[in-house]
């Protein structure tokens, strides 16, 4: 099923030909976002999402104050076929004594990592769980392959590799006694002694950074075979996002070649590397530099 | 009232054994299998037999980091390790994988969930509690209150941090030390690329001009607010630093265990700038609360990355002791001379001042000064002192 990030409101009709589900941000309950959305904006995007899924992002680190008016917001959703695509796991525990962990989908970011874990969180009767993008194909494929229920991909975006609780451009502000003109979506860090940059973007839940290279599994869907492609738009243009949901739905449905998609992704002028796909990492090797 | 556990890290068997001499009442160490922090995690088999025995003769517990997050090459020999862990005597296992913490459920070691799952929640504990496991350990993102609250409403032990270095990052969450270098946070190399320096560039211009951008914080340390800290009634206190000295190790631990006792003693820890300034001694990092008394402000964090305090004044530590002819025999650690002023800093009671007037080498030679770290030497302390106490330069 292909799952993609929403940004405007006006796209549904367009994404119900193209799409299975999309993902929508919300103003108090994501971290990071190209458009965060009200309650009653994401009752008006149920009210005319057509056949596509639901899923309402909810990426913060909860802490028990957040748990009340997490669990109110849930309860606006409760009687409507929404699900919910989460990273903490008080938030699964949260849906359980709702009866309702069976629509949540489980993103710890890095913390699937092998078969065996991605089955025990399937366990506890998720409808999904978000694979690491920071392991290689062939483990992927090899969880996937094992997994008893759905497996969800990253497939394309900015690959998420930070998230601090601490504001660290307001921080950076108040260290240097004056302000800084902000702009989440062209904030960069970049490493001192490498040529090698990181979206930077502050949210009053904190501090993300991102990869500043596009990851892109579409050449690696057949191996790793998930349940679930997430398109996420994160720093993406939406006019480019669109042709990007085109090219990968018009790929699933057969309407175009995979040679084709993949020079029509690279039409497009993003910068796409590989990230972990093929790099297995170092298994303790502090001593090694 | 159950006193809380002080929980600190052992890096190898000396390191173990000083920590629990110190006043420590369980150690975690990190076995050869498993553990993050690889450069900390030395312990063999036959180590850890050797550590849990000397624990065990002092009252004292061990719990095994087994907290990496496994790929799947790891995953082999997980049953196996944590079988030979418990033969060894360990008490506890410290894991964030499912698979680990699900394999350690069918042992009799009592199981902990490790700060690398970020839990900050009661909802969260709950999960881990109809698990069955022991032993939650919080994420380093909460205030005192939460804490408390979070320690009301479980039905498990529940861990905290008092003291040591913070990830910037929610732990377990941050992959950008195996993206710059390669080295899987999650798997025990991390290379601390969060405390590295930064360019901040926004809409094409660079903001940073006379310095770098920094996201590193300050370490933590909660000397300043411990009453209130006890008063969570956490189950354990965890000091962070499996990479440290023995005598980090020493001087944090007693400097906790004294103002711990202090409270328990007289619900009241008066002296803070006392305990403040015993932590100096071996701290090399500044310092600062951290969210324990809620949003980290600038004074949390840490710009100047080169603050780092040399601490020189641990010269030796005590292998034995004459008590007739108050002769000690020394281990060298730094640089000293005689006619300085040292400190007897002992595991148990008051430390005591006096100044070096003879040093002895092993050839029974009269020597100036002590330059070779390693070296053994004697000299004369005018109070009885015992194995493993230490030695300090007063400053």
């Amino acid at each position: 099923m292909l799952i993609v990030s929403l940004s405007n409101i006006n796209d549904l009709e367009y994404l119900n030909n193209l799409a299975d589900g999309i993902v929508v941000y919300t103003n108090d309950y994501s971290s990071v976002y190209n458009k965060a959305f009200s309650t009653d904006e994401i009752k008006e995007i149920y009210n005319n999402k057509g056949d596509l899924k639901l899923f309402i992002d909810l990426s913060i680190m909860c802490e028990n104050k957040d748990i009340e008016d997490i669990s109110n917001f849930i309860d606006e959703f409760k009687g409507l076929d929404v699900y919910f695509y989460y990273i903490d796991l008080g938030v699964h525990q949260l849906l359980k004594e709702k009866g309702l962990e069976s629509r949540g989908v489980f993103n710890p970011s890095t913390l699937i990592t092998n078969s065996y874990d991605a089955n025990f969180y399937l366990r506890q009767n998720m409808l999904a769980v978000q694979v690491s993008n920071e392991i290689t194909v062939l483990d992927q494929a090899k969880i996937s392959e094992s997994a008893k229920g759905n497996i969800w991909l990253k497939s394309f975006g900015y690959m998420q590799m930070f998230h601090s609780k601490r504001h660290l451009i307001s921080l950076y502000e108040d260290h240097k006694g004056k302000k800084i003109e902000r702009n989440n979506y062209e904030s960069y860090l970049r490493e001192a002694k490498r040529n090698d940059f990181y979206h930077i973007f502050e949210s009053k839940r904190g501090t993300l950074l991102f990869r500043h290279y596009v990851i892109n599994y579409l050449n690696e869907l057949d191996v790793i075979k998930p349940k679930y492609i997430f398109l996420d738009n994160i720093f993406i243009k939406d006019a480019v996002f669109r042709n990007v949901v085109k090219i990968y739905s018009d790929y699933l449905r057969n309407i175009i070649s995979k040679d084709s998609a993949n020079e029509l992704i690279s039409s497009l002028d993003l910068m796409i590397e590989d990230g972990f796909k093929f790099r297995d990492t170092v298994y303790k090797k502090e001593e090694a530099i | 009232m159950n006193k809380v556990e002080l929980l600190a890290p052992a890096g190898d068997l000396e390191k173990l054994k000083i920590a629990i001499l110190y006043g420590a009442d369980a150690v975690f160490i990190g076995g050869l299998k498993f553990s993050l922090r690889s450069r900390a995690s030395n312990f063999t088999i036959e180590d850890i037999k050797a550590g849990c025995e000397f624990a065990h003769e002092h009252n004292a517990k061990v719990h095994v980091t087994c907290n990496i997050l496994p790929h799947e090459i790891d995953v082999d020999g997980v049953r196996d390790y944590l079988h030979a862990l418990e033969e060894a005597g360990v008490d506890a296992i410290i894991c964030a994988s499912p698979l680990i913490i699900e394999e350690a459920l069918k042992t009799k070691m009592e199981v902990h969930v490790s700060t690398q799952e970020s839990t900050l929640n009661s909802k969260m504990v709950k999960f881990y509690e109809s698990l069955g496991v022991d032993r939650v350990v919080l994420g380093r993102e909460l205030d005192l209150e939460s804490i408390k609250e979070i320690k009301a409403n479980s039905n498990v032990d529940i861990e905290a941090f008092i003291h040591g270095g913070m990830c910037v990052s929610y732990s377990g969450r941050c992959m950008l030390s195996n993206n710059m270098t390669g080295r899987d946070a999650n798997r025990g190399g991390c290379a601390h690329s969060c405390r590295w320096n930064y360019d901040l560039n926004i809409d094409g211009t660079k903001i940073n001009q006379d310095e770098y951008f920094a996201m590193s914080s300050k370490d933590l340390c909660s000397i300043s607010v411990l009453k209130d800290y006890l008063e969570t009634n956490v189950s354990s206190f965890k000091i962070e630093g499996r990479m440290k000295s023995i005598h980090y190790i020493a001087t944090i631990v007693k400097t906790y265990r004294q103002a711990i006792d202090e409270y328990y003693a007289t619900h009241d820890i008066k002296n803070i700038d006392y305990y403040m300034n015993q932590i100096r001694k071996a701290e090399n990092r500044e310092t600062s609360i951290g969210f324990l008394k809620g949003m980290t402000t600038v004074n949390e964090q840490l710009y100047d990355l080169f603050t780092e305090i040399p601490t020189q004044n641990f010269i030796g530590l005590i292998l034995d002791y004459n008590k007739e002819t108050q002769i000690a025999k020394v281990d060298v650690r730094n640089y000293f001379k005689i006619n300085s002023k040292i400190e007897l800093f002992r595991s148990i009671g008051q430390d005591e001042h006096f100044m070096l007037t003879d040093i002895v080498n092993e050839d029974g030679e009269y020597i100036e000064e002590a330059n070779h770290p390693r070296d053994i030497v004697y000299i004369k302390i005018p109070f009885e002192c015992k194995e493993n106490d230490m030695l300090r330069l007063v400053l």
